[in-house]
């Protein structure tokens, strides 16, 4: 009774969707775990299933790795603490989740960069870019350019250790140590996965911008 | 007041973003971002593509037939 009450608080702070209010207040379920995980689902459903059309690349695959994940959460949720952080929760679950059976046997990353490669690569390109200078302005130039291409194939070409640090940090919006709990690694590995995953999505924006396609890192061309 | 050093803004600047730095280095750096004609532009440029990531890779909503299968866990187990 209480965990639904602060849920239906924090709800109405953050300005809550009817839908997601009708279902707690219903008289009938009040109360009921199964009310408190519905709940849920309203919320987090869409944030699940866009993270795993990410990590999986396939429509079909997504639909069941979001499923799967409520069903550990529904069968877990005994043991989840009211008040603690419910979306990181479900996040670890569906990256659990994913990486139990759905990730394809992937060869591990072994992208070998240069100890200098500064993290900024795509503005530091665009700087050096005597072409781009000749044609004005390069910053808007390049953005221009980048509006235009097909930036969700760009990240799904990077290997999945970085397009997951990637998807979690700059499309979830969690920090770096939401991160490391929902991945189990410490906030260095979770920096260093990041930022690496930053550089090559802007090296793959950068040959798009500069050549108007892409160049994957294994060579192949890669589509969602 | 020293300025913090051009190359620490690049380094710091996407945990800077991430708002992950500590308020002390977060204001240092804010400070140069304003003041310096170099890391300026660097950083709205970071700022504006990120922005276009986020929207060009903000997906789609779940189909309601994945709503109805996952409700339904609750009522079958
Ligand atoms: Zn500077």
């Amino acid at each position: 009774m209480a965990v639904r009450r602060r849920f239906v608080e924090e709800d109405m702070r953050a300005g809550a969707t009817l839908e997601f209010n009708a279902l707690t207040l219903d008289p009938s379920a009040a109360g009921e775990p199964a009310a408190e995980f519905a709940a849920l689902v309203e919320e987090h459903l869409d944030g699940l299933y866009r993270a795993g059309l990410r990590l999986t690349r396939n429509r079909d695959a997504a639909e069941d790795l979001v499923q799967d994940t409520f069903l550990k959460a529904w069968r877990a949720f005994h043991t989840f603490e009211p008040g603690t952080n419910a979306r990181a929760w479900l996040y670890r679950i569906l990256m659990n989740t994913y990486i139990d059976s759905y990730r394809k046997a992937e060869r591990e990353p072994e992208i070998v960069e240069a100890d200098d490669v500064e993290d900024q690569y795509l503005y530091s390109r665009v700087q050096e870019s005597e072409e781009l200078r000749r044609q004005g302005n390069p910053e808007a130039i390049v953005l221009e350019r980048i509006m235009d291409a097909d930036v969700e194939t760009a990240l799904a070409s990077l290997p999945e250790t970085f397009r997951a640090a990637v998807i979690l940090a700059d499309l979830e919006g969690f920090s770096y140590k939401e991160i490391a709990r929902i991945l189990g690694v410490p906030i260095g590995t979770v920096m260093s996965r990041l930022f690496r995953g930053r550089r090559l999505l802007q090296k793959a924006l950068w040959e798009y911008a500069r050549a108007g396609r892409y160049v994957t890192p294994g060579g192949e061309r890669t589509g969602s | 007041m020293t300025m913090m050093p051009c190359e620490e803004v690049a380094r710091l600047l996407w945990q800077f973003m991430d708002r992950e730095l500590d308020p002390v280095t977060a204001r240092a750096l804010a400070q140069h971002i304003r003041a310096c004609r170099g890391c300026g532009p660097r950083h709205e440029f970071e700022a504006r593509l990120r922005a276009i990531i986020q929207e060009k890779c903000a997906g789609e909503p779940a189909p309601e037939h994945l709503r109805r299968r996952v409700l339904a866990l609750l009522s079958d187990i």
